[in-house]
């Protein structure tokens, strides 16, 4: 499958090359160059420059591709997280649509959809409540993303899963008794996620739309990633239940 | 509701300029005003299109009425806060002339509504009145009666689509009580003669009753707000019987009552 990456030079993105890299034909974009160790790793594919704020350049990167994936991300630029947040998100669809290509893997934090309203609240949250980003301008423009992917596979032949993560660790980060937000995964099994929702039947979601949290098997129980492992087939590896181990309990 | 108690429960605190303008306690308006009584500022966007321009004759009756060019966008000068400062309720119209390409639209539709309910909820302003279109809800079956309660359904349209965007953005604001949200869904606002207007495929509002349905909006929250929550959302279009889109709710809440209809 030829598919272009997008933010593919960020924190995530080698993670992703280095899943896809020996099943897929990649397209390896950011708006910054991608570092000379990926190049040398991974020499076999395509390397450029691509800004998501640009309709022009994304249009010309999706060009004969089967599949894009949208990693990019800003967080805190006033201007700058709604152009590529949100705005990314329709020059993304757009080019899908002119060219054909069927199917998009977005990704994006659980309040995307999941904002203080549900995770200070409730439990056992899943990822197809309505959304509720709150106002956090990261949070708002991503789910202003996501909106305007779920309306163009509404009207258009395309198919968006949207990858909600949060919180991504190293394996040798997972420290007994550390703690966190209960959303965590290790970077390996968030790429083995993107993986999958690239191999999957789209015949086999239950519609063009749908949204996935990926984190690995915590106990809290806030929220929920069965979706991911009954439809993606997503099995985490990474023992981030131990993040909340009590110390010499994390050994038995 | 009185408005201290919506205020109370919104967890929005006036202070200040904020304060001194929106009055203290409720009070009638739209016509009972003394003239000492202090009049609440309107912050009105696009006062240069002929929507704006029209509300700007007719809210300057009861309000301090304050035109703002767009776009409106935070920078570091502070630009934004100081239009915003002292303004109880913001009326964003939301011209639908907007130049540019999809993404220029969007960009600037969604950016400003961000910024402007960013800044207005920091600087305590209590009501936001965003003139949304209905076109949004025209997606479905035209057999359907289309109330606000029905989901909207955009399409991939940049105009379309930014409409919905603030739409959302103007939620999740009112959600966290952050200031109160009136959306009207405008059918397409036409100009001219009553006998002229006849029925069409895509609703229609006139002017003169988009404005009522404006004032209406701004009276119902400056009198105490007993009949809005904290999210309103609103269809303002002609009142056809049998129409796709009903406008019993505006009728109901705010006492909308349009004088331009189809003649058919």
């Amino acid at each position: 499958m030829d598919i272009l990456l997008i933010g593919a030079t960020g924190f995530f993105g080698p993670h992703v090359v280095k899943e896809l890299a020996p099943h897929h034909r990649l397209r390896i974009t950011d708006v910054r160059p991608a570092p000379p160790e990926m190049r040398e790793q991974f020499p076999d594919h395509q390397y450029f420059d691509l800004d998501v704020t640009s309709q022009e350049q994304v249009m010309e990167g999706a060009d004969g591709v089967d599949a894009i994936v949208n990693l990019s991300v800003v967080r805190h630029h006033p201007v700058l997280a709604f152009q590529v947040n949100a705005l990314g998100c329709y020059h993304i669809m757009k080019a899908a649509v002119e060219h054909g290509i069927r199917r998009m893997v977005n990704t994006g934090p659980h309040f995307t959809v999941a904002g203080p309203s549900y995770e200070h609240f409730d439990f056992r949250i899943n990822p197809d409540v309505p959304p509720q980003p709150g106002t956090g301008l990261y949070p708002i423009t991503k789910s202003l993303g996501h909106e305007v992917c779920r309306v163009f596979t509404e009207h258009h032949d395309v198919y968006v899963q949207d990858l909600l993560l949060y919180s991504l660790r190293e394996e040798d980060e997972l420290t007994a008794g550390a703690g966190g937000v209960p959303f965590v995964v290790t970077w390996a099994d968030a790429a083995q996620a993107v993986r999958l929702a690239l191999e999957i039947d789209l015949a086999r979601l239950p519609s063009k739309c749908e949204v996935f949290f990926i984190f690995g098997d915590i106990p809290q129980q806030r929220f929920l990633n069965d979706k991911a492992k009954r439809i993606l087939g997503f099995q985490p590896e990474g023992d981030v239940a131990v993040l909340w181990k009590r110390p010499g309990a994390a050994e038995g | 509701m009185k408005r201290r108690t919506f205020l109370q429960q919104a967890g929005v605190l006036l202070t200040g300029a904020a304060a001194a303008a929106a009055g203290g306690e409720s009070r009638p308006m739209d016509g009972d005003n003394s003239p000492n009584e202090r009049r609440p500022t309107v912050l009105l966007t696009s006062p240069d299109s002929s929507l704006g321009a029209a509300l700007a004759v007719a809210l300057a009756e009861w309000y301090e009425v304050r035109p703002a060019g767009e776009p409106l966008f935070r920078d570091e000068d502070g630009t934004l806060e100081g239009i915003l400062k002292g303004v109880s309720a913001v009326v964003h119209v939301a011209r639908s002339d907007v130049a540019g390409t999809g993404s220029e639209v969007l960009d600037r539709r969604g950016r400003e509504m961000y910024d402007l309910l960013t800044v207005a909820a920091a600087e305590g302003v209590e009501l936001v009145v965003y003139l949304s279109s209905l076109r949004m809800m025209t997606g479905y079956d035209p057999a359907f009666q289309v109330a606000e309660d029905w989901r909207p359904v955009p399409t991939s349209d940049a105009g379309q689509l930014s409409h919905y965007l603030a739409e959302c953005t103007c939620r999740e604001f009112a959600r966290e009580r952050r200031l109160r949200a009136v959306v009207l869904r405008l059918g397409e606002v036409v100009r001219g003669e009553a006998g002229g207007l006849g029925p069409a495929e895509v609703p229609w509002v006139h002017q003169d009753d988009a404005v009522q349905a404006v004032r209406l909006a701004l009276k119902a929250h400056f009198s105490g707000g007993a009949e809005l929550r904290a999210w309103n959302v609103f269809h303002v279009a002609a009142d056809v019987r049998g129409g796709r889109f009903p406008v019993t709710r505006a009728k109901r809440a705010l006492g909308y009552r349009p004088r331009f209809n189809p003649s058919a």
